[in-house]
């Protein structure tokens, strides 16, 4: 590997995490409206480790790895509260200058999307120079042999005569694979990919997936990874969040999570999906509709929808409650009896106060 | 065995669509064949399901069957009729279809009432109460209330624009429903919803439908028997539980295999098949499949495999088969 002019790396954090996220909150404005599009989301992510986001429109999955990234609209939104310290520092107390210098060099993303994030009259090649450049002191020669290399671990046939190819003379896994290229450009800690296969057919995501999973054994890079396939899950993520509403209502490794749901909406999300395995006559409906956002509310967000609701998750809404193994769940009905006699006690007082 | 009466019979149906190049695109340089050679046919009350992926044609064939576009070649029967473009009136209002976006394909201006009022109001005469009686039930079974009618579709979610939609689909009823991507664009809670509905008046009404979908899960969830299609040509075509449980064709199994599972014990198969979709316009000479086929041989890329009979309704376009089939 050359010697590069960049900034070593420090050391994870003493707990070994390399991103932790406390209470996150972004909300939206709208017509003098403040629309909770996150509430409160925690997010622990380890060296090496593919966390997955999932959830359904509008549930605020992108929102969260925005705001970390500093790309929400400045307008229309805001960050309420929440830190994310990565390194030791606070990414939201860095000033644009510096989370410049850690966006696209140890946090990069991708999204959806490929020919609608890749600049259509620029060459493969200098768009992923682009990126080397901006963060490193190379002789353009020497940028130009990197990103042939790039090119070529990313899997692309032929990567000398790619790289100076324009983005529409490529298809669309070949647009992602070189989007994955230019977040890889500076060897970043951490990948965050958007619905990185939503646009894809599956024999072409399952191509993406293999990639993401052989760049992270390879490199260890941490992904997060955000989604509304469970498959996509399933097949990629150590470890997964649910969410709804704005809020992570499970999580927990997928293993457990996918052997033992916990909430309602989480089982509700994997029944209802037919299977091409087997045939189900009926499918398991979760009744209602996706919730549009609504002003900050004081009972469980998945309440009007919820087949199991106790009167309880009218009043208050739960809190994210632990289940063995680091599975975690917000709901009632999986906070055991003790826990559900401490909450009313602290509703009580609460309530007298 | 009773004879069954075939809805719709598709034969060597062909869709060429020329390559321009030079000056004012005079020069033809090529012909993207969007739809090659198919045919199937399809009988009252089952579900035929074509699956496929991004530029396989499986779109361009449910336009071509309701007239969207002009065939090159090849016959479309509905009815035992000319249909397509050729079709009457008649017959027009027999065939209906159901689209993928459910925000595109309805008109913003237009009411419910409006919106489902339309096909009746086009292909027959009814009379304002008559239409009346003939939209309420049909709202009812779509799971719609009766105040929908006086909304407009902005007021809808996705959900229930496509339930708008697979009424107004209904309202002529139809001898023929052609559904594309119907399920696509929505979330997978309602997708559900969807799908649930759509297996009830499939039941209900003994529906005739062309479902078109790019997700095995889907098609194995609605059809009755299934096409599989590739660069515009027929791969496979077998009853569901054959096709899934016995696929025959080497890209049946691999779009099968690519599928990912919601299950984390299961372990990864990785990529199962290497390479692109071969642009349409640069399709390969022989089997269109050959240049990723896992099995491809000499044959395989000079010779186009027809579709093998393999007894049972099953049908695998490739050569592996050539010896099995059925004579």
């Amino acid at each position: 590997m050359k010697k590069q002019n960049t900034v070593q790396p420090e050391a994870p954090a003493k707990d070994g995490k390399l991103l932790t996220v406390t209470g996150l909150k972004t909300y939206y404005y709208s017509g003098g409206r403040a629309l909770p599009a996150v509430d409160g989301v925690d997010l622990e992510l380890r060296p090496g480790e593919i966390v997955g986001i999932v959830g359904e429109s509008g549930c605020g999955k992108s929102t969260v790895v925005r705001t970390l990234m500093g790309l929400l609209d400045p307008v229309a939104a805001r960050r309420e509260a929440g830190q994310a310290f990565f390194h030791g520092r606070d990414l939201f107390s860095l000033k644009e200058k510096e989370l410049c210098r850690v966006r696209g060099r140890q946090i990069s993303m991708i999204f959806q999307n490929p020919l609608s994030a890749l600049d259509p009259v620029y060459t493969v090649g200098d768009q992923i120079m682009e990126m080397i450049l901006l963060h490193e002191k190379l002789p353009r020669r020497q940028a130009r042999q990197r990103a042939v290399e790039l090119l070529r671990e990313v899997n692309i046939p032929s990567p000398e005569l790619r790289v100076d190819q324009y983005p529409h003379e490529l298809s669309g896994g070949m647009q992602q694979r070189v989007m994955i290229a230019i977040a890889l450009a500076c060897r970043p800690e951490i990948l965050i990919a958007d619905e990185p296969t939503t646009a894809l057919d599956v024999t072409i995501q399952a191509q993406i997936l293999e990639l993401l999973r052989q760049l992270r054994d390879r490199l260890g890079i941490a992904v997060i990874l955000i989604t509304h396939n469970m498959g996509v899950v399933a097949a990629l993520c150590d470890r997964m969040m649910v969410m709804y509403g704005g809020v992570v209502v499970e999580e927990g490794s997928c293993r457990r999570v996918f052997a033992a749901p916990r909430h309602p909406y989480t089982r509700g999300l994997l029944a209802a999906i037919p299977s091409a395995a087997e045939d189900k006559e009926v499918l398991y409906t979760i009744p209602g509709q996706v919730p549009a956002l609504e002003a900050p509310v004081q009972r469980c967000r998945f309440f009007g929808r919820c087949g199991c609701r106790i009167d309880r998750c009218g009043e208050k809404e739960p809190p994210l409650v632990q289940l063995e193994e680091g599975q975690r769940c917000r709901c009632w009905l999986a906070a055991g009896e003790e826990d559900q006699t401490a909450e009313r006690e602290e509703a009580g007082t609460v309530a007298d106060a | 065995m009773q004879t069954r009466e075939a809805v719709l019979e598709v034969e060597n149906l062909q869709k060429y669509y020329p390559v321009k190049k030079g000056l004012l695109l005079q020069r033809e340089i090529g012909r993207v064949r969007a739809v090659d050679q198919v045919s199937f046919c399809l009988y009252r009350g089952e579900t035929l399901g074509v699956i496929g992926e991004s530029g396989c044609g499986k779109t361009t064939l449910s336009r071509l069957i309701i007239g969207l576009e002009q065939p090159t070649g090849g016959e479309i029967r509905f009815l035992g009729q000319p249909a397509g473009r050729r079709m009457s009136a008649g017959l027009r209002q027999r065939m209906q279809m159901v689209f993928q976006d459910p925000y595109s394909s309805l008109d913003p201006r237009m009411s419910v009432r409006r919106i489902l009022e339309e096909p009746l109001r086009i292909h027959t005469r009814m009379t304002a109460k008559e239409k009346r009686q003939k939209i309420l039930p049909l709202l009812e079974q779509v799971g719609l209330p009766e105040e929908a009618l006086k909304k407009y579709p902005h007021e809808f979610s996705g959900g229930q624009r496509q339930r708008i939609g697979i009424a107004r689909a209904l309202v002529t009823g139809p001898d023929l429903l052609l559904c594309d991507e119907p399920v696509s664009a929505l979330d997978v809670s309602i997708q559900a919803q969807v799908l649930n509905l759509f297996r009830q008046l499939q039941r209900r009404y003994a529906l005739t439908c062309l479902f078109v979908s790019h997700d095995m899960s889907v098609i194995r969830h609605v059809s009755d028997r299934v096409l599989v299609m590739y660069l515009g040509q027929v791969m496979e075509t077998a009853d569901k539980k054959t096709l899934f449980e016995a696929p025959a064709h080497p890209y049946t199994k691999a779009l099968m295999q690519a599928v990912p599972v919601p299950d984390p014990t299961r372990p990864a198969v990785g990529a199962v098949l290497e390479g692109e979709i071969p642009s349409p316009i640069h399709a390969p000479e022989g089997c269109p499949f050959s240049t990723r086929c896992p099995h491809a041989q000499e044959r395989c890329r000079a010779q186009r495999p027809p579709l093998y009979d393999l007894g049972g309704g099953h049908a695998a376009a490739c050569h592996l088969y050539a010896e099995e089939a059925v004579r």
